[in-house]
């Protein structure tokens, strides 16, 4: 194995400095998605938070019927659905967000990485709402309808889910990609085409 | 990796322990939990941001991480140990840590870390072998432990009589330990390493005695010890030890096929040398005082040594074959090769899974069919019960807390097979006796007498209160209960078992706890009864409510001290007024003169009132006969004088053939007219297993009850061994289904009958000549009945269509009626238990929505917030296995409202992962986005 002993303290914290601003970007995005799972850890099922309370909502407003607050989450009793803390899309925000991240960030110019960042939590955000919506609609439909009733439970829900989220994802990495080389400027391309 | 990835497995845990007994935790605990966690969460951080540094920037780690790694991790394991006793308390139950051993867990997650930070040590500070003096170091680490032997048998036995040296050794002692232990180990490791590097021949020669010796002599010294690590005395161990040993020693070939198929070979075994190396890694630390105190410390060290050589033997093959075949190859061949014994083991597991569930859902979950058979690997059957059984024995104490058990490999039986529960006593002496014929006394019943015949805690005053609902029509009551232990000791129990009356329902209990008003919940009752047996054991102070056989159900309240008063009760909703019976007491709830006949129907069944009965018509149904044929292994060779006994019996009775069934039974049964050829049918069945006569007679029952017809059995057991009589299930919920008489009889040598009763199980059947029955029964409904009613001035329930096989959905139905809906569908789940899962959850759930006790949930009361969360984990585990095993909240109660789960973080980040490397693969075969623009604009121009 090899070994290095002459690595010194400083050399070492001058390392770190020296790291591009990305580097730091995907520290805090760690920290970020650390505190964000932890955080919704401790979320009662029945506190709305960020992801649960609109997701009802638009979902009231589709199927025509109100959900009901039990200790285990919102119920709507005509289609016998529950969207719990375990529905709400905590997984699917992280993951879009570190994928936006990680992929596109160092796309983007020095200048433009703090707005951009912004705008990759936003864009997941929304995508997560939408994919989440689209998920559970489409499910509980065609589910209780009777034209796919394995779709409500089971693998086959995990499985659809897998897919819907999956499409939402290459979806929305492509409007990111897209609207950072349009909008956020890819690195040098500006210099380059100057 | 052999930081981060164990520590994160370790914080997870801890984690998971703390959020379930932090309610019982003192501040200074919860302080010392909090300060171990942040500083080991701080290293943790530390060591992998560093770990993750090194390898973006592609550089080595340097070698004094290795010292840091000591420094940091051993004082904090230090700390913690030290402070166990505050982190945690003794008064905390073993069943709230999940039988957990948290030092154990220390020690398995933490030092991998140590072993890497030694392996770095070693090489980092090994000098070139013309420099280094091995007999130094040899010299060095034989006087460790000469040392340390020295110190504790002369010079402390010196001082045992001089001052007090305790408060010095306190700390110094472990400290120079420890010290003392890393620096034998770090020696020990440097000669072996630089024997490995200089002098392999010697080396080769050195270990070959001791990977062939040592790990077959550390079993049987194991198996010696009591099994002081764990159970390994099964054969199989020994035979991979002597292969895995062979394969070691053996001259490595030049030909390249031989020499692969070493490789492939040594692959194979691999998993045992790392499984070997895995379970000893946390005794590592305590090889030198074992070898001190009983020589035997280089039981622990071989598995290191053989997991180590095994490795480096991998690898100088893995160098060799390089030359002659692919990497992706070797690397396949080896991962292929590794599962072999693990994939064997899994299958192995899978099939005693596949064939335990599948035996006990014939015994409790399938419908009583007149023509069922079962094909069972009786092999796997076997040895699935005989792991279960070998499970289920309790830790003698004895070694590393192991006992009989396997370490790691247990609990993933225990996982895969049972979902980490257990199955009762009884449920394995069923399948031992229905399938093998073995027979185990029950000693549950003669325990339970024993417990109810000495009450040292009685009802002092009871009050109650009852109103009228005029919305509902329905009673409900309200009954307080004034308890008193009245012997003159501490920590009494109270039981008291009393009859609901049809159509009376439970919908609350309370028990007072420290003064303090505590409402009981609805929870499941495997998981009610699970807890408070913990509990009581530990001597907190739950209540509990929950049905036994029947109409019966049973109150617990603990614990008393002495002449201690405690007060209790419980509210009831019942259609008509009713008398409670509580110990010495009857209660009178609602006026008893104003009896109105009542029928009241719901999708599942009706409630049909003693007054209502009188109405319906009287009938006397006709006898037909089943001779219960024993074609259990214990009768091979009898069967063939059945038919002449039962002959005689026609003859003596006057009984028409066409009124005859002959069923033979084992575990199998088929149900026979004895008409044409019942001869070859009876012929062909086989003569296997034990003998299961509750199938028999339940199938019977509930065939006939189903059918409607106006015929009653008569059911006569043929069979030569009188044990074979005894009932093992519960009669008391089928009382419906003979509502003439629970009678059944035994057939004699000259064809005579003794009568047994299928509610009274105690004493021999009584020589009679009349056949009981002929007493009139009621037909419901009037016209064209189709279900019979005992006579018997009692209100009645009866079962529809839908009690047997649809689950619950009760939309604005009232207290009373969730109550009767409730007691329908469990008599229904009874006496036809297909279907189980589903049907149960669905009574569970309604009944923990409406606050209504079933026969599958429990009223309990409970100290604090910990007991709620480990009921809530015990009821989750138990509803989300699927399984017949014993001892949710609704999250897991999704059956029919199905939950909106999102996929899990692993399967987004695969599909994260996915993405990533379609899109390295495409800019790999593209270029970048940039490139392609700039390709672009340059075309673009040139064009122009």
């Amino acid at each position: 194995m090899e070994t290095q002993k002459h690595l010194t303290g400083v050399r070492f914290w001058k390392w770190i400095s020296s790291q591009p601003r990305d580097f730091w970007f995907y520290g805090f995005t760690f920290l970020l998605v650390i505190g964000l799972k932890l955080s919704w850890h401790h979320v009662k099922p029945t506190e709305p938070g960020i992801f649960l309370l609109p997701l009802v909502i638009v979902l009231r407003f589709f199927l025509g019927s109100p959900f009901m607050a039990r200790p285990d989450g919102y119920w709507n009793s005509t289609w016998r659905v529950l969207i719990s803390k375990d529905c709400g899309g905590m997984n699917y925000f992280v993951i879009a967000h570190c994928l936006f991240v990680f992929l596109n960030l160092h796309r983007v110019r020095e200048e433009r990485k703090v707005r951009a960042y912004v705008f990759f939590f936003v864009t997941a955000y929304f995508l997560t709402f939408m994919a989440n919506f689209s998920r559970i609609i489409i499910s509980v439909i065609l589910g209780r309808s009777g034209w796919f009733p394995s779709l409500l439970k089971g693998k086959v829900h995990l499985m659809f889910g897998t897919l819907i989220y999956f499409s939402f994802l290459v979806l929305g990495n492509g409007i990111v990609r897209t609207f950072c080389n349009c909008c956020l400027n890819e690195r040098g391309d500006k210099d380059e085409s100057n | 990796m052999s930081i981060t990835l164990p520590q994160l497995g370790l914080l997870a845990i801890f984690w998971k322990l703390y959020t379930v007994i932090h309610p019982l935790l003192k501040e200074n605990s919860i302080q010392a939990w909090k300060g171990f966690g942040a500083s080991l969460i701080l290293l943790w951080l530390g060591f992998s941001v560093y770990a993750g540094i090194r390898m973006i920037t592609k550089k080595p780690v340097h070698a004094m991480t290795a010292i840091l790694i000591f420094g940091t991790y051993i004082s904090w394991m230090y700390g913690v140990l030290n402070n166990i006793v505050r982190i945690i308390p003794w008064e905390i139950p073993r069943w709230m840590l999940f039988w957990v051993a948290p030092e154990l867990f220390l020690f398995t997650f933490l030092l991998p870390g140590l072993v890497y930070a030694m392996v770095l040590l070693i090489v980092a500070y090994t000098p070139e072998i013309e420099h280094y003096r091995p007999w130094r170091d040899l010299a060095w680490a034989i006087g460790i432990p000469a040392a340390w032997y020295l110190i504790f048998n002369v010079f402390l036995g010196v001082l045992r009589f001089g001052p007090n040296i305790s408060d010095i050794s306190r700390h110094i002692v472990p400290i120079a330990l420890i010290v003392s232990t890393l620096t034998f180990l770090f020696l020990l490791g440097r000669l072996l390493y630089v024997l490995f590097r200089a002098k392999q021949n010697l080396v080769l020669k050195l270990i070959t005695w001791f990977v062939m010796v040592m790990p077959v002599a550390g079993l049987a010294l194991n198996r010696k010890l009591n099994n002081l690590f764990g159970d390994f005395s099964h054969p199989v161990y020994y035979i991979l030890a002597i292969i895995t040993g062979g394969l070691l020693i053996l001259p490595a070939p030049d030909n390249k096929g031989l020499r692969l198929a070493l490789y492939t070979a040594k692959s194979i075994v691999l998993p045992f040398t790392l499984y070997f190396f895995i379970v000893f890694l946390p005794f590592l630390p305590l090889a030198i005082p074992l070898i001190l105190a009983l020589g035997f410390g280089f039981l622990i060290l071989t598995p290191l040594v053989l997991g180590f050589k095994h490795v480096l033997s991998l690898r100088e093959d893995y160098i060799f074959l390089r030359s002659a075949f692919n990497k992706p190859i070797l690397l396949m061949t080896l991962i292929l090769a590794s599962t072999i014994i693990p994939g064997g083991l899994y299958l192995m597991i899978r099939e005693d899974n596949y064939q335990i569930q599948k035996a006990l859902s014939y015994l409790y979950r399938t419908e009583y069919q007149t023509d069922h058979s079962i094909d069972l690997s009786q092999s796997a059957l076997k040895r699935a019960i005989k792991n279960l059984k070998m499970n289920k024995m309790e830790d003698t104490g004895v070694g590393f807390g192991f006992g009989e058990r396997t370490p790691y490999l247990t609990s993933i039986y225990n996982w895969l097979v049972l979902n980490n529960l257990t199955l009762a006593d009884d449920k394995l002496q069923a399948l031992e006796r229905v399938y093998f014929g073995e027979v185990n006394e029950n000693t549950a019943r003669v325990s339970r007498q024993t417990a109810l015949s000495n009450k040292p805690v009685h009802i002092t005053n009871i009050k109650s209160f009852t109103r009228f609902d005029q919305h509902t029509q329905t009673y409900l009551s309200k009954i307080d209960l004034e308890l008193q232990n009245s012997v003159n000791s501490d920590r009494q129990e109270f039981t008291c078992s009393f009859e609901l009356p049809t159509g009376c329902y439970i919908t609350g209990y309370y028990l007072d706890v420290n003064g303090e008003r505590k409402q009981g919940n609805v929870v499941d009752k495997r998981a009610a009864v699970w807890v408070y047996q913990q509990i009581r054991n530990v001597q907190k102070d739950p209540g509990i409510l929950i049905y036994r056989s029947g109409k019966e159900i049973n109150l617990r309240v603990f614990p008393f001290e002495k002449g201690e008063k405690r007060y209790t009760g419980l509210e009831l909703v019942h259609r008509l007024p009713i008398a409670l019976k509580l110990d010495d007491h009857t209660v009178q709830l609602g006026d008893s003169s104003k009896m109105s006949p009542i029928v009241h129907s719901t999708k599942a069944g009706a409630f049909i009132s003693r007054t209502a009965k009188q109405n319906l018509v009287k009938i006397h149904r006709r006898p037909v006969y089943y001779f219960l044929l024993d074609y259990s292994m214990a009768a091979d060779g009898r069967t063939s004088g059945y038919i002449g006994k039962i002959r005689q019996c026609l003859q003596k009775y006057q009984w028409k053939d066409s009124d005859i069934y002959l069923v033979p039974l084992n575990y199998n049964l088929k149900v026979i007219p004895m008409e044409d050829q019942w001869q070859s049918v009876l012929d062909q069945f086989p003569v296997t297993g034990g003998f299961f006569l509750d199938r028999g007679l339940k199938t019977i029952l509930y065939q006939h009850y189903r059918s409607g017809a106006a015929t009653y059995p008569v059911m006569i057991v043929v069979t030569d061994k009188l044990e074979h009589l005894r009932l093992y299930e519960d009669y008391k919920l089928w009382e419906i289904t003979f509502p003439e008489t629970d009678a059944f009889y035994r057939l004699g040598e000259r064809g005579e009958l003794y009568q047994f009763s299928l509610l009274n199980r105690e004493g021999e059947g009584k020589e009679t000549d009349t056949i009981l029955g002929s007493r009139f029964v009621l037909g419901w409904p009037r016209e064209n009945p189709r279900v019979y009613l005992p006579d018997d001035h009692q209100d009645s329930l009866i079962l529809y269509d839908d009690a047997f096989s649809s689950s619950l959905v009760l939309e604005n139905a009232s207290l009373w009626e969730t109550g009767l809906s409730l007691e329908l569908m469990s008599l229904g789940l009874s006496l036809n238990p297909s279907n189980y899962h589903q049907r149960e959850l669905a009574i569970i759930r309604e009944s923990m929505e409406k606050g209504v006790m079933s026969r599958h949930t429990s009223y309990v009361v409970l100290e604090n917030a910990a007991q709620e969360k480990a009921l809530r984990e015990k009821q989750q585990q138990i509803l989300s296995a699927k399984k017949i095993v014993d001892v949710s909240n609704v999250d897991h109660i999704t059956d029919t409202d199905p939950e909106m789960v999102e996929p899990s973080i692993v399967i987004l980040l695969i599909l994260g992962g996915c993405i990533l490397l379609f899109e390295k693969q495409y800019f790999i075969r593209h270029g970048s986005t940039v490139n392609r623009t700039k390709v672009y604009q340059m075309k673009h121009v040139s064009e122009k």
